[in-house]
């Protein structure tokens, strides 16, 4: 794939392409960035890095090889997130810890279930509030996963990625990919489970 | 149902979430993707400081990069040092010219400090 750019059988990035991918991927990639921060304002500070860096620092880029790099960005960018975090808590800990409240209680989302005010957009409202709780559910098993298995999930299955381009954007092997992916679709499937859920 | 099927099922449940984004959520998205469209939109310069394009993912929504901004830092160096090259010379003369100065105004005639035999007896006479 690297070297369309340079045999010219895969055309550089238009503005206009580059538009149309960005809009195609930043929900999911919001979506990601929620799962690994769990910050709505955090997560949309990652998603604006990733997009601004693809497009000053990939500009002569094939379309093509958009995906791959863009992944590879917003990785990076929620690892760097960590890092920055990492080095905070180190200050912050010994003081928080000093006013501790009880903000640790387990986290019910079908308690905090937002349904949106649109009772017109579908026909069945209460397969919608299913769906919608189901959704809930899903996002906060994800949120539950370890890092990595939830990036390689994430990679492979929502993004479309194969599993050597997903080894490539985490930076790991095809086998530790394979690995994750199958850890996590299990640990989802499981959380479902203990919450009554079939998959 | 095979780990596949079961990831593809996984897989629609959240397209479906997130197809459901609040307006408020996508006008932010909205907002990102033209900044980055006006980051590729402008021309790109092979040379630049690699720090002034710093922040990295700090937060922010309004990070323009412009090249005279990042010309700055280096112009601000190089005036930096012209600015200690010139004062560290004129020092440099200025201390000449108080030795020399304080040297004329001294009693003492100006060969005395060139007379090997002034330094004898100076060694002479504070061994004594």
């Amino acid at each position: 794939m690297l070297n369309y750019a340079k045999s010219g059988t895969f055309p550089l990035a238009t503005h206009r392409e580059l538009s149309t991918f960005l809009a195609e991927v930043e929900r999911r990639a919001y979506k990601q960035a929620l799962f690994a921060v769990r910050d709505e304002h955090t997560a949309l500070d990652i998603v604006q890095d990733a997009m601004t860096k693809l497009a000053e620092k990939y500009p002569d880029k094939p379309v093509g090889e958009f995906p791959m790099l863009f992944q590879r960005i917003l990785q990076n960018t929620i690892r760097d997130y960590y890092r920055r975090q990492k080095v905070r808590s180190l200050w912050t800990t010994p003081l928080s810890s000093l006013f501790s409240s009880n903000q640790d209680e387990e986290f019910d989302p079908l308690e905090t279930l937002e349904v949106a005010d649109d009772s017109n957009k579908h026909n069945r409202p209460a397969e919608t509030l299913e769906r919608s709780q189901l959704v809930k559910l899903i996002e906060k098993a994800l949120e539950n996963l370890p890092a990595r298995q939830r990036e390689a999930f994430l990679l492979r299955y929502w993004e479309e990625l194969d599993v050597s381009e997903t080894a490539a954007a985490m930076g790991c092997s095809e086998g530790s990919v394979k690995t994750h992916c199958s850890r996590a679709t299990h640990a989802v499937a499981a959380f479902l489970k203990s919450k009554g859920i079939e998959p | 149902m095979n780990e596949h099927d079961l990831a593809k099922k996984i897989i629609a449940h959240l397209d479906y979430g997130t197809s459901d984004l609040d307006s408020r959520l996508q006008y932010r998205l909205q907002a990102a993707r033209r900044h980055a469209l006006e980051a590729h939109a402008k021309p790109h310069h092979s040379f630049s400081l690699a720090w002034a394009h710093g922040g990295g993912s700090s937060g922010g929504h309004h990070r323009a990069h412009t090249p005279f901004r990042a010309w700055v830092p280096l112009m601000v160096l190089v005036l930096g040092l012209l600015f200690v090259t010139y004062w560290q010379t004129t020092q440099q003369m200025n201390d000449v010219s108080e030795i020399d100065a304080h040297l004329l105004a001294q009693d003492l005639p100006i060969h005395v400090f060139v007379d090997n035999g002034f330094d004898v007896w100076l060694e002479s006479s504070s061994q004594e």
